[in-house]
């Protein structure tokens, strides 16, 4: 009876029943008429009744499946459910909906397997609420599509993070996006400043709120984004309202309620907060935190590539401004060029606002050399190294000075600093050839506070700063050595030209003036009675001490140093100088002097002087480099010494052959004549007297006639050597004279005036010469003979209107006259032309050789 | 304007100046024509990177010659040897447009010279003028071989250092012709001097001596009246003595003995007249007359000073002649500490010994005796106004 096989057994009911009053699977029996036979207390209860009486023998299907989902009929005969009674097959369906005792619907599973009744076929249905299963499932759909919209959010976000955007366009499509996800009020982002603040970096609202990118908001204890940065994880704070500060009432004054906030950690740092709020009608989602660090971490990655970002772009644009220095700086621009460059190339690097290139001075000043941005630290000025600045301290240490604020700094570079408005100063050495040149100082304000590792950034122009002061400075110095050897192969090839000396003094003290920037230059000659004579000068503003001026050699002065040592020197301060001569130098507000003594022939003959009015001494190695142009000095006064000597020599053979000529000619006078006149006026004596016997007398006039010859013979000689008329009478009276004896008519116009002596006789014996030739070769009818005196000199011309074309020399008398005329420091010159005469002339100084 | 040089142009420059300036610095000191010579071509075939250079002079109107030469190559530069001035060389360029020259391939040319140019393996040169007195003395001239061209301007440059050429050349020949000015004085002097004991000679003293042999004839007569016969002899012994006087000047102005036999003979006399004994040790030989007159003059000079203050026993006077000079000395065994001033006697002579390029020292010192030291160069003092004289006093070495 018990079984329990494909059909139920109608004698088994009992036991039937009573397992399935024991299931919890809501089952019920349709009978083969439609109606229900059967329902079991867990059928009953799922279908909101009480008792099974409530459903016993009511019609299933107009009972609990009378409707579609929708409200609309579901006629009997549609309904799949009834099926098994007619086909015998079982039918079962994933979703449908019943409908209770009080009209809910309720969705379920069920399966209708046909079973034979007594009374025909009917049908057992089994079902389940699967009213939960499908919230669930729809709940997880639901849950999909969110994270969905997340997923996408986060895309997009990273998208944006990806692209080209401005970092602020980024953070703030960002804010927006996590907005609108995360349906909240308020997003923003900030980065956490080293001061306790945080500045906005990117911010959404639908709400009207102060929190614009840029801003920047003190980090009360109590915020949100304090919280965060000081545990580095996400944090929720539900109700805001007792939190103190700025930043919180702000917040509160959006709207906000509760607030979460999440770390943006980038490269292991907090580096700052992404925080989000609701209104008070929306509470804050169960895990925002957990899904804002979503997002965060997003944007950490964008930090993060943005930071290598533009770190490379630093990178490359600080390579290319390297390099846009390091090529002025090969071209060997001039320096101030390059210390401007740098200026600006620095100050656009670095964004900051000051910067400058500064130079050490001796004095313990600073000059700037080139400076970029707006304050008082222009180029060209100059400041004390008073207290303690950036670049005091760079000059003491030789090394870099870190990061160092204004306030804490004395003296007037950190003051003009300080109004400025300047808070810190950062600088790095200029060391040129081991010693610090100069320095690279930048200082930063609040706004633009000095960037991490500025000093490495400095180090790298100011090393280039360095090559191009060294540069520049060998270039000087070889310009400086070019202009020099100019200057002395100037002197050397007027001396080589054998210019007079003169000449070459008033050069070399003009050269070596401006060569070595000097206020005035002098020559000065040492007198061998201790004075000091100038023979030169030069000067940049007209005051030196004027040619010829003789000052006694003692004292306080170069002069007497290079005297006394023959070796360059200086004297580095007048000040206190003794002496009419360095009394005489500051008069002239000359301040300090360098000398090189001018040697010759192994004795000091002088100096050559340069000083100058300014504070500075001339440069150390002046007085080594004048040297060389004293040299040339030495040289021109030997060449013109060696030149006069060979003169006054070839002067003085000529005067003591006059004066031998004279003296032959009055010894002749004085002794042999006198005796023969005595001997002829006696011998006319004897010859008078009638008393002689002829052979006697014979004899006396023979010796009368032999006496009286060399009488005339004496004369004659004598008169060739040196026409007594000319020592006497002068040289109008000579040349009349020879005029007189001449076989023509010679027109003679002469001063009678006398001259020096060898003057007269180099004059006489050329008129005596020109007219000997005249008389010889011109074949002229007249001739003449004129002196002119002019200009210290006496101009001599002898003419004729013969036929011309006399060659001068050589052979002719006139060649031998010319040594004799010019060794007197005269010329003599024949102008001869065929057919038109001859007309010679002499020209003899009348000064003393 | 164009920009001031900076770098490697710069530093050419320098080296430019500084070899100009060491050559004209060189001539500024007036050394010798081989000095002048081997510097300007060492600096300017240096600074110009030259392979050689080499100063040309004009011989005459057909040729040229090497008168000094550097080379940075192994080939030296053929110094002496001399070229046809065809026209086409540099040289022969230069005489025509007395401007620098280039030529930039020698295989263009043609002509004589860039056969010589080939044959020493130089392709282009580049030739500035040396100009003195305004003719055209020569040029100096740089070469480069095949693929090394003249640096630009190369012309203009070695234009430089001709010109200092020019200047050494000038300022040896102005020197040279005032010392020649002041030899030739002397020897004028010298020969005047001998001309007028001539004259007296031949003159004066001829009739006077035939006077007094015709007044010895008549004062040996004994048929005079005594007044006749006092008359006669008056006038025969002022005769004598006037013949007498004129000996006196003549050997003062120039002895005779010098003249006619020499220095050796002339000295010889002079000792003999001296008041102490006077050893001469002088070979008999005949020198320039120049140089006779001086030393004669030097060794008069000293007797007398010997005679006057050196309280000497005894005097030493020789002459050694070597190839180039005579060394006169004399030397005494007196007091010493002679100095001679100026207007001394001496000091005269100064003048006479370096007119004919000689020199003259006197070494006295104090307490024991002097040594005056004559060193007279026998060479022939240059004739003024004498073109080929001129020109050849500028000695060209190796030439």
């Amino acid at each position: 009876v018990t079984d329990l096989g494909g059909g139920w057994k109608v004698g088994a009911e009992d036991y039937l029943a009573a397992v399935l009053r024991a299931t919890a699977q809501p089952i019920w029996v349709v009978d083969p008429d439609g109606l229900i036979r059967f329902a079991n207390p867990a059928a009953i209860a799922a279908l909101g009744y009480n008792r099974a009486a409530e459903l016993f023998g009511r019609d299933s299907h107009e009972t609990i499946h009378y409707r579609h989902p929708d409200g609309s009929a579901y006629p009997a005969s549609q309904c799949p459910m009834l099926l098994p009674r007619a086909t015998g097959e079982t039918v079962a369906s994933e979703l449908d909906w019943f409908f209770r005792r009080d009209g809910s619907m309720f969705p379920v599973s069920y399966v209708s397997v046909p079973i034979d009744m007594p009374d025909g076929r009917g049908a057992v249905v089994a079902f389940t609420d699967i009213e939960e299963r499908l919230t669930a499932e729809r709940r997880l759909r639901e849950r999909e599509a969110e994270l969905a919209e997340q997923q996408a959010a986060l895309r997009r976000v990273a998208a944006l993070v990806a692209g080209d955007a401005s970092s602020q366009d980024v953070f703030g499509a960002v804010a927006r996006e996590v907005g609108t996800v995360l349906r909240l009020p308020l997003v923003q982002m900030s980065r956490y400043e080293s001061d306790g603040t945080a500045t906005v970096i990117g911010a959404w609202s639908e709400r009207p709120h102060p929190f614009r990118a840029g801003t920047r908001w003190l980090l009360d204890d109590l915020t949100i984004s304090a919280k965060v940065r000081k545990t580095g994880r996400p944090v929720r704070l539900d109700d805001v309202s007792g939190v103190p500060g700025e930043l919180a009432e702000a917040v509160r004054q959006v709207g906000i309620r509760s607030a979460a906030g999440a770390p943006i950690v980038v490269n292991g740092r907090v580096w700052g907060v992404m925080a989000t709020g609701s209104a008070a009608d929306n509470p804050l989602p169960a895990n925002i935190e957990q899904r804002l660090a979503d997002f965060t971490e997003l944007v950490a990655t964008a930090i993060s590539n943005t930071q290598a970002r533009e770190d490379l772009r630093q990178l490359a644009e600080e390579q290319a401004s390297l390099r846009r220095v390091a090529t002025l700086v090969a071209e060997g621009a001039p320096p101030d060029e390059i210390f401007a460059l740098v200026a600006g190339e620095i100050a656009r690097v670095t964004g900051l606002e000051m910067v400058m290139v500064g130079r050490y001075e001796p004095d313990r000043t600073v000059t700037l050399a080139g400076a970029a941005g707006e304050h008082p630290f222009k180029p060209g000025t100059r400041w004390p190294l008073d207290g303690r600045s950036v670049s005091s301290q760079i000059l003491e240490t030789g090394r870099s000075v870190t990061s160092d604020p204004y306030d804490r700094m004395t003296g007037k570079i950190a003051e003009a600093a300080r109004s400025a408005g300047f808070r810190a100063g950062v600088g790095a050495p200029i060391i040129v050839d081991g010693h610090v040149w100069g320095n690279v100082t930048v200082g930063g304000t609040k706004r633009v506070p000095l960037p991490p590792d500025i000093e490495r950034r400095l180090t790298q122009f100011t090393e280039l700063v360095a090559t191009a002061v060294s540069n520049a400075q060998a270039h000087d110095d070889l310009r400086r050595l070019a202009d020099e050897q100019a200057a002395l192969r100037r002197i050397a090839t007027l001396v080589a030209q054998g210019a007079e000396a003169q000449v070459v003094f008033d050069a070399v003290c003009k050269e070596t003036g401006r060569l070595f920037g000097a206020t005035s230059v002098n020559l000065a000659r040492f007198t061998d009675d201790g004075f000091n004579l100038t023979m030169a000068g030069w000067s940049l503003r007209g005051v030196h001490v004027p040619t010829s001026t003789l000052l006694p050699l003692a004292g306080d002065t170069i002069n007497a140093l290079v005297r006394a040592t023959a070796a360059p020197g200086r004297y580095d301060s007048y000040e206190h100088a003794q002496g009419e001569l360095a009394a005489r130098l500051r008069q002239l507000g000359i301040r300090s002097e360098v000398g090189a003594p001018v040697v010759v022939d192994g004795r000091v003959w002088g100096a050559l002087i340069a000083g100058t009015d300014e504070p500075q001494p001339l440069p150390s190695g002046t007085e080594e480099r004048l040297a060389g142009f004293a040299e040339l000095i030495a040289t021109a006064v030997s060449n013109a010494t060696a030149r006069s000597e060979l003169l006054s020599s070839r002067a003085r053979i000529v005067e003591a052959a006059d004066d031998q000529r004279r003296r032959v000619v009055r010894d002749l006078h004085d002794g042999a004549q006198q005796r023969l006149i005595h001997a002829v006026m006696t011998l006319q004596l004897a010859n008078a007297r009638d008393d002689a016997p002829p052979e006697l007398g014979r004899l006396v006039a023979d010796a009368l006639d032999d006496t009286r010859d060399a009488i005339e013979e004496l004369r004659e000689l004598a008169h060739g050597l040196h026409p007594a008329i000319l020592t006497h009478r002068g040289l109008a009276a000579a040349v009349a004279a020879l005029a007189d004896r001449a076989p023509l008519p010679v027109h003679v116009d002469i001063s009678d005036e006398r001259y020096p002596a060898s003057v007269e006789s180099a004059a006489y014996f050329v008129t005596a010469e020109a007219l000997t030739n005249v008389a010889k070769y011109a074949n002229a009818s007249t001739a003449g003979v004129t002196t002119t005196s002019s200009a210290g000199s006496l101009l001599l011309t002898i003419y004729d209107d013969g036929t011309g074309g006399a060659i001068p020399y050589p052979g002719s008398g006139l060649s031998g006259l010319r040594d004799r005329v010019s060794a007197l420091a005269g010329s003599l010159s024949v102008e001869s032309p065929s057919g038109g005469g001859t007309r010679i002339r002499a020209e003899l100084p009348l000064a003393a050789n | 304007v164009d920009a001031p040089p900076r770098g490697e142009a710069l530093a050419q420059l320098l080296r430019e100046h500084a070899a100009l300036r060491r050559v004209a610095m060189l001539v500024a000191r007036q050394p010798s024509a081989e000095d002048v010579f081997a510097a300007v071509t060492q600096e300017a075939g240096r600074v110009l990177g030259a392979r050689m250079t080499a100063l040309l002079r004009v011989e005459s109107a057909e040729y040229g010659v090497i008168a000094a030469g550097w080379s940075s190559g192994p080939q030296a530069v053929p110094v002496g040897d001399r070229g046809a001035l065809d026209g086409r060389g540099p040289l022969g360029r230069i005489l025509r447009t007395r401007r620098p020259v280039r030529v930039e391939d020698y295989d263009e040319v043609g002509g004589a010279v860039a056969e010589q140019m080939r044959r020493i393996g130089v392709r282009s040169a580049v030739a500035g003028p040396v100009v003195v007195g305004g003719r055209i003395w020569g040029a100096l001239s740089a070469a480069w071989p095949a693929g090394v061209p003249p640096p630009e301007g190369a012309e203009d440059r070695v234009a430089e250092f001709a010109e200092l050429i020019s200047y050494a050349i000038a300022n040896a020949e102005t020197r040279q012709e005032l010392a020649a000015s002041r030899a030739r004085l002397v020897q004028a002097a010298d020969e005047q001097r001998r001309r007028v004991v001539r004259d007296l000679h031949d003159g004066a003293q001829q009739r006077l001596i035939h006077a007094v042999m015709t007044l010895q004839l008549a004062n040996a007569r004994d048929d005079a009246p005594p007044e006749l016969g006092r008359l006669v002899a008056d006038a025969l012994a002022d005769t004598r003595d006037a013949i007498e006087e004129l000996r006196e000047l003549a050997h003062g102005i120039h002895p005779a003995i010098l003249t006619h036999r020499g220095l050796a003979a002339a000295v010889e006399a002079l000792a003999d007249r001296a008041p102490l004994p006077v050893h001469v040790d002088i070979p008999d030989q005949r020198y320039p007359s120049s140089v006779e007159s001086t030393a004669y003059f030097i060794a008069a000079e000293a007797l007398t000073n010997v005679a006057k203050y050196a309280r000497a026993s005894t005097t030493r006077i020789t002459a050694v002649p070597t190839a180039d000079e005579l060394v006169l000395t004399i030397d005494d065994d007196g007091a010493g500490g002679a100095t001679p001033s100026a207007g001394s006697g001496l000091a005269g002579l100064q003048d006479r010994v370096a007119a004919v390029d000689g020199t003259l020292t006197v070494d006295s010192p104090p307490g024991a005796g002097t040594r005056i030291r004559a060193e007279l160069p026998l060479r022939a003092i240059p004739r003024a106004s004498d073109p080929a004289a001129r020109r050849g006093e500028f000695p060209t070495p190796n030439v």
